[in-house]
């Protein structure tokens, strides 16, 4: 048994046989060919590029299948690389210069650009060479006559391993048979882990070169919430994962019923239950676990996706398609959130020596005043479809908070010249990520609509801590005294001002601590749609009365440590009555 | 032959999109239109080639058009990277 260690990129367990998708890149071999052949050759090429650009037609057909029109538009750009003059013709040439083979001449026709771009110094166009090697590997497959047939998916349900995939071979490969994905390359936030993450497979990437011992048809075990992979599992693994997976149908089947259940407490306080969601294709799954509506939309992938800013036409395309399939359920629509582990070169975003610190959320969104009014212009007229709300991230003080608000108000404004359908009284809040944020919550309640914490930044910055730091990462401790007290008195400040207040961190989708929640007194939790039931029904077992008791007890721990040896008791003895009461039979809720 | 200059509108320079719209508009000309910026050069028919200039929003690159309709292509391409791509493509159709 050996145990790999990569990133958790999508939560999860699997246990199955690798599909190791190999990316061996074809190996061109140098021709020399006699003059009256080359104009033959260069032919060929032709053939081969048009080939290629009938090959990615199918691609973007099959993704926007998948993902909605927005999700093809990734490999837009590869079409227009194949038809690049500074490619073809540079290859034309060389193939004319040197008398040698087309696979020979485009390859190193594609070399050239690539030094180019590798030479500016500027990341998001060095990232391209990734765009410009995946067309490459696919002219030289058709010229070889090699097919694309290696990057099928697999026939039988696996793990599939490999260095990396390119956007266009995620496609090709699909979701069909997909248990979970194991990656030598990548990020959380990679094109990869974002898909796994969307469609519910877990995902370990950043493997290294360990990946190579996945070897295809070996038994593995995949842990997407450690970003563990286990090879050749002992039996006491094997039984291990298979109890887990055992284990996730026998709960999700015992929380099914709860689905259309209101989230309300025996004493009868009713919290509202929505989703945080990140990709159109997540709707379906969301309203099946019962959401009421969706408190966190993230935009980041919509401009990921596309790799530059999509207009606000396509912005208004993908928000009111979501809100159509919602039916009338509320939307929160936050704005683009960059920055921090979420830096998008392509917008302008440079690495920064303390990015979390840095420019990012509200701050790069002032700073890009175009981007944003596209976006809010989007959102406005998606609202008169249907209950939209607006949220802006990382607020510190309300002189933000009022450029922002001033902002949509020229928004409104042009639209109502233009005379477009919009909803000009959309609620606008901020979600409550910063120390200052929570300090002066009774200032920001008196300008906004909601507020929504945001509680991995929230803690990050009230204790200092790196969450991307493994070594800090010990620090990252919700029921932290300093962490409680900010988020006390800003539900506190809400209420006296008479908005609502919600959360949309990880903090919210941990059953652990949704009691906490309740006793805080939040109206609203957004979570992870799989975890929606679950906190249901913790939520349905808790009186108010209880959870503000814990509440007030955790509160006089003087430490974190102390705070959280208190929860985990209270926990452990609740379950225990819980089963005493029930006679055993419990479904893990806590 | 004529030289001109224009500032890149677009909020963030010549990316890939960019670019692509550029290359489609110097296309519709029979004109060669070359680009230069800090000592880079381009084709404007071709993506990469813009691209690699990594041209930043408000930068200034220099424009070299020399063919039959080189006046019509001037014109286009310059108010294309001096104003209209600050803006959204209207979609076709």
């Amino acid at each position: 048994m050996k145990i790999l260690r990569g990133i958790p990129a999508s939560p999860g367990t699997a246990l199955a046989r690798v599909h190791h998708v190999a990316r061996e890149l074809p190996v061109v071999v140098r021709t020399v060919l006699p003059a009256p052949d080359l104009d033959r050759e260069v032919e060929r090429l032709h053939a081969a590029l048009a080939d290629a650009r009938t090959q990615i037609q199918v691609l973007v057909a099959r993704l926007s299948a998948d993902l909605g029109p927005e999700g093809a538009a990734i490999l837009e750009s590869h079409l227009l690389i194949l038809e690049d003059v500074l490619i073809v013709d540079r290859a034309v040439a060389i193939v004319r210069a040197q008398s040698c083979n087309a696979e020979a001449a485009f390859h190193d026709a594609v070399a050239e650009v690539a030094s180019r771009l590798l030479e500016t110094q500027d990341d998001y166009l060095r990232e391209r060479v990734q765009d410009l090697r995946d067309v490459e590997d696919r002219v030289l497959r058709v010229l070889m006559g090699l097919g694309a047939g290696r990057l099928a998916g697999p026939a039988a349900p696996s793990v599939v391993a490999a260095d990396d995939l390119a956007p266009s071979d995620t496609a090709a490969i699909g979701a069909r048979n997909v248990l979970a994905f194991a990656l030598g390359d990548g990020s959380r936030t990679s094109h990869v882990a974002i898909l796994a993450r969307s469609l519910g497979i877990p995902a370990v990437v950043g493997l290294g070169a360990g990946v190579a011992e996945l070897l295809d048809g070996e038994l593995v075990a995949v842990d997407g919430d450690r970003g563990e992979v286990v090879l050749q599992p002992d039996s006491e693994t094997v039984a291990r994962f298979r109890q887990l997976s055992q284990q996730q149908l026998t709960v999700d089947a015992k929380l099914a019923h709860l689905r259309d259940l209101p989230a309300v407490t025996p004493d009868g306080r009713r919290l509202g239950m929505l989703v945080n969601i990140e990709m159109p294709v997540e709707v379906e799954k969301a309203l099946a676990c019962g959401a009421e509506g969706i408190g966190l939309l993230r935009t980041e992938y919509i401009y990921f996706q596309h790799q530059t800013i999509p207009s606000e036409a396509q912005q208004l395309g993908i928000y009111t398609g979501i809100m159509r399939e919602m039916a009338g359920r509320p939307i929160v629509f936050r704005t683009l959130d960059v920055g921090g582990d979420k830096v998008q070169r392509y917008l302008g975003a440079r690495k920064e020596s303390n990015p979390f610190l840095g420019w990012r959320g509200i701050r790069f969104l002032l700073a890009n005043r175009p981007l944003l009014k596209a976006q809010l212009r989007a959102i406005y007229r998606a609202a008169a479809e249907g209950p939209a709300q607006l949220m802006f991230p990382m607020i510190t003080g309300l002189e933000e908070l009022r450029e922002a608000r001033d902002i949509c108000r020229e928004c409104v404004a042009e639209l109502a010249a233009e005379g477009l359908p919009h909803d000009p009284a959309l609620e606008v809040g901020i979600m409550i990520e910063t120390p200052a944020a929570a300090l002066v919550a009774d200032l920001l309640a008196a300008e906004c609509d909601f507020f929504s914490f945001g509680t991995n930044d929230l803690i990050q910055y009230t204790l200092a801590m790196d969450r991307l730091n493994s070594r800090v990462a010990y620090l990252y401790q919700p029921v932290h005294p300093a962490v409680l007290r900010l988020m006390r008195d800003a539900v506190a400040a809400a209420h006296a001002a008479g908005i609502r207040v919600g959360i949309c961190g990880e903090m919210a989708s941990e059953t652990r601590h949704a009691e906490i929640l309740l006793g805080l007194g939040l109206d609203e939790v957004s979570v992870h749609a799989a975890q929606l039931p679950k906190i249901k029904q913790v939520v349905r077992w808790t009186t108010v009365a209880e959870a503000e008791g814990l509440l007030a007890d955790l509160m006089t721990r003087r430490t974190a440590v102390d705070a959280e040896r208190l929860l985990t008791d209270y926990l452990t003895e609740k379950k225990r009555r819980r089963a005493e009461a029930a006679g055993v039979e419990v479904p893990d809720g806590a | 032959m004529i030289s001109t200059a224009a500032t890149v509108s677009d909020p963030i320079g010549f990316h890939l999109r960019a670019a692509g719209r550029i290359v489609k508009l110097a296309k519709t000309f029979d004109a060669e239109v070359t680009v230069r910026f800090q000592g880079r050069v381009a084709n404007a028919k071709s993506i990469m080639g813009l691209a690699s200039l990594a041209a930043d929003c408000g930068s200034v690159v220099e424009l070299e058009i020399e063919g039959p309709d080189d006046a019509a292509a001037a014109a286009a391409l310059v108010r294309l990277i001096g104003v209209d791509l600050a803006h959204p493509e209207v979609p076709e159709g």
